[in-house]
């Protein structure tokens, strides 16, 4: 199944006095709108279904939290992490940690690191099991969201067991975690691992060799390596177009360096190695699960730090979302409060490829493209 | 390329720069007028190959008078890591643009003039991209205030 | 068929086969409608979108309370819950959306920030201290974010509140009509 987007500019054949004037127009997508994920506003300027250029008009949903970083000190500023990307809040609370602990050197306990690597793949498993549900009621198939949020709902029982949250966790603490795991802990993650076998394969069978979604994803949204690369895009969208980077792999951090996992990669860029990227990083979270909730190793879970005062300097980390390189930028004058904090979002990267690849497709094929890059707005805006 | 050996062939080619090391990672501080040149360099030198914008941001110093760019750059290819900084007056911000180079700093600019005030010279389409057109202020800077915020810096 | 006591006080006033009459004023029908088959806007603005989501899915299930109809467009919608932060750039849109819903319509503050904005309250510069300064409010669920039972326990509330209130003045005229000295 091959298709082209509509070629733009291209000669027209010769108008009969017959032929139909058309004009091209601007239609308004959002911010309110059951597909942009958020609160996101695209301005498409179409050509009967065709788009032909589209402006994303960001900061709706912008917090200032860059600001309030400056007048919170370091631990408060955690839980502002957790409400950027709130779908993987577990491992934007570990982006911000790690930077506060690689600015002071410190130390986190071996029990403490793993798990952090073991919330961190749960948090992965939950996030992309609520994006297919997501991705697949943006092309129509509602019933995809229910499965998709019933596996999610397993592991979010999960986390309020542990950490008595279900979206904004706030586990992740300076120094380890907050608190150690529950006595029914591992039982129920190797549960979660069996589910999500079993789940994943039924999505495969159920959506993947589907003839329309197919359709709707195959050859979609080509978005080549090197435009990849050039917009900053990571995570499954660089992953889709074929370029293996993963800093679990690629710069490891905390106890990832033990865990034997592969990388999936596409080939051509589209919705549908997008998709079978993350479907794949499922299953690769789930092998990632089973082998660290199997050798857990004793000790502390909380590195004994009294006094949180990062020295003068400055410092950079990043950390892998489920939705790409998320980057911590940490200035810090010596103080109980940071003095200039940046956060790196993927989403906001990832996204600004979008005016390019959606060029050309239809409407509803910009609706799958957007899906298929899975942004969550208030990480880009912050 | 190895730290050291990278920050050896950024200073044979632009002996002017000094190199400092910042949290790990080495850091040129240059100024505007050296920092298209290497900017471009480091983005078509095979030897350098940065393709992959990291990040791009601004700090404020008022103390100082500047507001420095920060450009942290990364080359998949080779795996190593640069940060770059320019200084811009407080007074009349202004710097050149790499949206060019990479168009990840497309809007990556957009930001740092939308929330510092720093012009782009020859950027593409620079306007605010965060907060409303009409906002009066940049709010990342120092001495930004505003009766919105009720609590106690202000 | 002889009528217990219990189903006298009920109203229902005689049995038929396969139901049952019951007598209603047209306030109360039309107020009971209302209530058990709200339509909420898709309206997430931020995480306590997902807990919005969460509560409509197979688990929590809004569809027993009859509003798992969420539609995209505010025409067809009665309920707009504001789920998530309201900032200063997306303040008139609510607004508009909110004037674009017909009458009656309800709004529920999902969250601690659409309640009073939330951790952003102090210090944020682009945050509304609360969507009660743009649209009128009838129930507030606090969280952040609120558990999907809270939001249910926020509709239910919304229920009682909407099957005690006047069918054709409706929850926010009525107080305006009372204020001029108006029949209530």
């Amino acid at each position: 199944m091959t298709q082209q987007p509509a070629s733009i500019g291209a000669p027209r054949a010769p108008q009969s006095k017959d032929a139909l004037k058309t004009e091209e127009y601007w239609i308004n997508m959002g911010p309110q709108h059951p597909s942009t994920h958020g609160v996101l506003r695209l301005v498409l300027r179409l050509d009967g279904e065709t788009v032909l250029q589209a402006v994303p008009h960001l900061g709706y949903i912008h917090r200032s939290v860059e600001r309030m970083c400056e007048w919170d000190t370091y631990p408060q500023i955690t839980h502002l992490t957790d409400r950027l990307d709130y779908l993987s809040a577990m491992i934007t609370n570990w982006a911000w940690v790690r930077a506060v602990e690689q600015a002071m050197n410190l130390e986190v306990p071996e029990r403490g690191e793993v798990l952090r690597v073991i919330v961190a793949e749960l948090n992965r498993l939950a996030s992309h099991a609520m994006w297919f549900g997501a991705y697949c009621m943006d092309l129509g198939a509602a019933s995809a969201f229910f499965y998709g949020f019933r596996e999610r709902e397993m592991v979010v029982d999960l986390f309020e067991a542990l950490c008595g949250q279900r979206l904004t966790y706030h586990y992740l603490r300076i120094g380890g975690v907050s608190a150690d795991l529950t006595p029914d802990f591992e039982k129920r993650v190797l549960e979660i691992c069996e589910t999500f076998k079993r789940a994943l394969d039924e999505y495969e069978g159920l959506v993947t060799k589907n003839v329309v979604f197919r359709q709707r994803t195959e050859g979609i949204g080509i978005l080549t390596a090197e435009k990849a690369l050039g917009y900053g895009c990571s995570g499954p969208v660089l992953r889709g177009s074929g370029v293996k980077h993963d800093l679990r792999k690629d710069d490891p951090y905390g106890a990832y360096g033990r865990y034997q996992f592969d990388v999936p990669v596409g080939s051509v860029g589209d919705c549908m190695d997008r998709y079978k990227v993350r479907m794949e990083e499922m299953r690769q979270s789930v092998r990632i699960l089973e082998q660290a909730i199997r050798a857990l190793p004793g000790g502390p879970v909380i590195a004994d730090v009294k006094a949180i005062r990062p020295p003068k300097g400055e410092t950079y980390t990043r950390v892998e979302t489920a939705r790409g390189d998320m980057g911590v930028y940490l200035v810090s004058q010596g103080a109980a409060k940071p003095y200039r904090v940046k956060f790196r979002s993927p989403c906001f990267s990832n996204l600004s490829c979008f005016p390019e690849i959606a060029v050309g497709w239809k409407v509803a094929d910009a609706v799958s493209i957007l899906g298929s890059l899975d942004v969550v707005i208030p990480d880009i805006d912050r | 390329m190895e730290k050291a050996a990278l920050v050896e062939a950024i200073k044979a080619s632009f002996p002017e720069l000094t190199p400092v090391e910042s949290g790990g990672l080495p850091e040129f501080k240059v100024s505007a007028e050296a920092f298209r040149p290497l900017m471009e360099r480091l983005r078509s030198d095979p030897s350098f190959a940065f393709d992959y914008p990291m990040d791009m941001t601004a700090v404020d110093w008022p103390d100082a008078g500047v507001i420095t760019c920060v450009y942290h750059l990364y080359s998949l290819t080779h795996g190593h890591k640069l940060v770059v900084k320019l200084d811009a007056l407080r007074s009349a911000p202004h710097a050149p643009t790499v949206a060019d180079l990479w168009p990840a700093c497309d809007w990556f600019e957009r930001e740092v003039y939308d929330l510092f005030g720093v012009v782009f010279d020859r950027h593409p389409d620079l306007r605010r991209i965060l907060l409303t057109d009409d906002w009066v202020g940049f709010p990342l800077r120092k001495d930004y205030r505003d009766s919105r915020i009720a609590g106690k810096t202000n | 068929m002889a009528l217990s006591p219990a189903q006298k006080a009920a109203g229902i006033v005689a049995a038929a086969p396969g139901g049952q009459f019951v007598l209603l004023n047209t306030e109360a029908l039309f107020n009971w409608s209302r209530a058990n088959s709200l339509f909420p806007l898709t309206f997430g603005l931020s995480c306590c979108a997902i807990e919005f989501m969460a509560a409509g899915m197979a688990r929590f299930d809004l569809a027993r309370f009859g509003a798992e109809v969420a539609r995209a467009t505010p025409r067809q919608a009665d309920l707009m819950i504001v789920a998530g932060t309201v900032t200063e750039k997306m303040a008139p849109v609510v607004r508009r959306l909110y004037d674009q819903m017909p009458a009656p319509k309800y709004v529920i503050s999902m969250g601690a920030c659409a309640t009073a904005g939330g951790p952003f309250y102090f210090d944020s510069y682009s945050v509304l201290k609360g969507v009660d300064q743009i649209v009128p409010v009838d129930v507030y669920v606090p969280g952040c974010p609120p558990r999907p039972e809270a939001l249910i326990y926020g509709i239910l509330k919304l229920q009682q509140k909407i099957k005690g209130e006047h069918p054709l003045l409706g929850p926010h005229l009525e107080k305006a009509a009372k204020a001029a000295g108006g029949k209530a």
